[in-house]
């Protein structure tokens, strides 16, 4: 177990004495664009469904009132008449 | 409404831009690390990055209180491991003869100090998977260490 902990401290120190790269200057702006970008289309993608979800309801409230569909239908034939 | 819009956006700016002042020299050598490549010829490491700290941007008004460090790791970490095919070959730095997932675990666990079973929730793999990899990464990296004109160990990707 400590040996395992030896090692992992020496490879520890491996990683954090590792060369450090240089933060390119534009890195901010890069990751501020794309990301406004990933925004925005995210807000896109959300409007069209609130839009679709409008029309369906609106459909299915003109397809009820015109249709009725909670009242029983006509019967088809009258039933036949005996003992007149 | 405009005008309380464009409030939260420069709100928005200065928080994300003190963030990343203060967390991209880590988190670009993370990616640095995980990419294998060398720290003044990193495109990869940039671009990965980038892709992170960009949801990290769209996502900062939904954190609540999360710290956004660990929200930008978590998903550097997991795009890197969706990506990893892209990422087996040795392109240099110190841990550029272990396969991506070897990698990942071991800078998650070594240099960024997750405990396992976070690494093992992010990566979907069961704890003493995670912690087989961690072992035999460390022995790997310890053994180069230790005898440096070994030849380099054939990379396979599992």
């Amino acid at each position: 177990m400590s040996l395992q902990r030896h090692k992992n401290d020496e490879v520890r120190l491996v990683l954090e004495q590792a060369a450090r790269p240089v933060v390119p200057s534009d890195l901010l702006v890069r990751a501020t664009e794309r990301g406004a970008r990933q925004m925005r289309r995210r807000r896109a993608l959300r409007r069209v469904w609130w839009v679709i979800g409008t029309l369906v309801v609106i459909a299915f409230l003109v397809w009820a009132s015109i249709v009725h569909p909670w009242q029983a239908p006509p019967a088809d034939f009258t039933p036949p008449v005996e003992g007149f | 409404m405009r005008e309380r819009d464009a409030a939260q956006q420069r709100r928005r700016a200065r928080e994300f831009e003190a963030f990343v002042a203060g967390a991209a020299g880590r988190l670009l050598h993370v990616s640095t690390l995980l990419t294998a490549e060398p720290a003044d010829a990193n495109p990869r490491a940039q671009s990965l990055l980038v892709a992170a700290l960009a949801g990290a941007y769209a996502r900062w008004e939904f954190l609540r209180g999360e710290d956004p460090y660990d929200r930008t790791r978590q998903e550097l970490a997991g795009r890197f491991a969706r990506t990893s095919w892209h990422h087996r070959r040795h392109r240099g730095g110190p841990l550029g003869s272990l396969t991506p997932q070897e990698r990942l675990v071991l800078v998650l666990r070594l240099y960024e100090g997750v405990p396992e079973e976070q690494t093992a929730a992010l990566l979907g793999l069961p704890v003493q998977r995670v912690r087989a990899i961690c072992a035999r990464a460390v022995s790997h990296v310890h053994a180069r260490r230790h005898a440096p004109k070994a030849p380099a160990r054939e990379v396979v990707t599992s």
